[in-house]
């Protein structure tokens, strides 16, 4: 039996009197590569962001590693990319080095922790030519790089990701999935919200379809319900593509 | 020039502000808080010209008023989450409001009222100094504590929420902290210039750092600079000490500008 990382009962989230999440239920299991797709607007990153307590739900459960999210202490066991332009600070004046081991230091690690988890990070992630480089003047590619570098130097269980791949190129988008099959191969969980459907259906071993009152998670074979539900939110066929 | 008391009290007050103003203003560039610094050193000049009335000293009228007006800014940010500056721009009117509403009660501020405004390095008391020095070392202690916590959650506030850092609480903490800073500075660079020692050399000190760390260190270099050069021309040519800070920092800022420039 697959152990239960998060569990999301009866959900509901609104922005005023705009129903954005209702009742929604699901599992999160440890090993998964969960993807969510929905057209704009449809709630994915809300749903995400409530899974992390970014925002206050209105009603129901969600347990991480069996404990309420709001009293998780175990949050440096999570990481987050988050869609770069909304939230990282761009023109911020560090270097990736500084921005891997600030991020290491200020969870509870000690130096010489710090710095090897960074080593090993800069080196998984093949950016240790660039690590004394300030992370606004690097490329939209290897700024990417650097954020995946920050987020698994911390070896998270869980790392959750929010339109990952948005600005960058396509050689940097397959590179970022690439080393994601690889981190989830080696048993790191994923929950990640994407516009790219082919991406999520290749990449992800469960799909949840979220549109306007409509919630459903598939499994990735389910092939022609996954189509059936897509149609249902996006009003038309997809015809995404699976590698 | 260091053979008088009030110049011995004037640089040294000037290095605290020298040190203190960068440190802070480089989280407060990062975090894009610029306005804050500007709203609660209008409010500083109210509790300035309170204290006058009250009998008090000034500096102590600043900070009971500023940390108010921080408590303000967190009250009204909460009523106006998708529209902050509207906290900052009422703080800010309310500041200057008070100011010379309650100015129309006391003739004494008026003479020095250009001194509050732009700094005075003859102005500076013992008991200003040894409240600058507490002050300071309250700021020290909490970014040496929470240097990390701070630096993630400037960066990317998400992800250090998500990460569990208290975001909230350290946020707060550090708006007290610029109240804190506004007062520390008021003296030496007057109200209307404080937010500019936290945010030019900060700004002169992107152009040339490779890092963060170099980015205050520069920032605080490029501060005491300023802080020396205007104070020693305030004693010479008897000018305002606040601006003629401001204006070297404000020269310092366009040569490390033009030298980024020349280098691309």
């Amino acid at each position: 039996m697959k152990e239960i990382l998060m569990q999301v009962r009866d959900l509901s989230f609104r922005y005023g009197k705009h129903s954005v999440i209702e009742n929604v239920s699901f599992d999160l299991f440890k090993g998964d590569y969960l993807g969510v797709v929905g057209p704009n607007g449809s709630g994915k990153t809300t749903l995400l962001k409530l899974c992390l307590g970014l925002i206050k739900k209105d009603s129901g459960t969600i347990k991480l590693f069996d404990k309420d999210l709001e009293n998780l202490k175990e949050r440096t066991k999570l990481a987050y990319i988050s869609q770069k332009s909304n939230s990282f600070n761009m023109g911020f004046p560090a270097t990736v080095e500084e921005v891997i081991k600030g991020s290491l230091l200020s969870i509870g690690y000690n130096k010489k922790d710090a710095n090897e988890m960074m080593g090993r990070a800069l080196n998984e992630i093949g950016i240790e030519n660039i690590r004394h480089k300030r992370i606004g003047d690097l490329s939209g590619g290897q700024q990417q790089k650097a954020f995946i570098a920050k987020a698994i130097a911390s070896n998270p269980e869980v790392i959750f990701l929010d339109e990952p791949t948005v600005g960058i190129d396509q050689k940097s988008q397959d590179y970022f999935y690439e080393t994601m099959g690889r981190l989830n191969k080696e048993g790191v969980t994923l929950f990640m919200v994407s516009h790219d459907i082919s991406a999520v259906t290749t990449y992800s071993n469960r799909v949840i379809c979220i549109g306007e009152n409509t919630f459903h998670i598939h499994e990735k074979n389910e092939i022609s319900d996954i189509e059936t539900s897509l149609k249902k939110i996006y009003g038309k066929n997809m015809g995404f593509v699976t590698h | 020039m260091l053979s008088y008391t009030f110049m011995q009290r004037a640089l040294l007050g000037g290095m605290l502000v020298a040190l203190i103003a960068p440190l802070m203003g480089t989280f407060v560039v990062v975090r894009r808080m610029s306005l804050i610094g500007d709203s609660l050193s209008h409010v500083a000049l109210s509790g300035v010209v309170l204290a006058v009335l009250l009998g008090t000293e000034p500096v102590y009228g600043a900070l009971g008023i500023t940390l108010i007006g921080s408590w303000f800014i967190f009250f009204l940010r909460e009523k106006y989450k998708e529209y902050e500056e509207i906290s900052l721009a009422v703080i800010m009117s309310t500041g200057i409001a008070l100011a010379s509403v309650l100015m129309g009660f006391s003739r004494n501020i008026r003479g020095n009222f250009l001194s509050y405004l732009f700094g005075s390095v003859s102005a500076i008391t013992t008991s200003d100094i040894y409240l600058m020095i507490v002050l300071s070392l309250v700021i020290l202690l909490f970014i040496w504590k929470y240097y990390y916590k701070l630096f993630h959650m400037s960066f990317d506030e998400e992800s250090a929420r998500a990460m569990g850092i208290e975001v909230d609480l350290i946020g707060k903490i550090f708006i007290f902290l610029i109240a804190f800073t506004v007062v520390i500075s008021m003296r030496i660079v007057g109200v209307l210039l404080i937010s500019s020692m936290m945010i030019i050399p900060v700004a002169a000190a992107m152009q040339i750092s490779k890092s963060f760390k170099e980015t205050i260190i520069y920032g605080i270099i490029i501060a005491m600079v300023s802080v020396y050069g205007g104070i020693t021309s305030s004693f010479y040519f008897d000018l305002p000490s606040g601006g003629s800070i401001v204006l070297i920092s404000v020269f310092i800022l366009m040569i490390s500008i033009f030298f980024k420039t020349i280098k691309k």
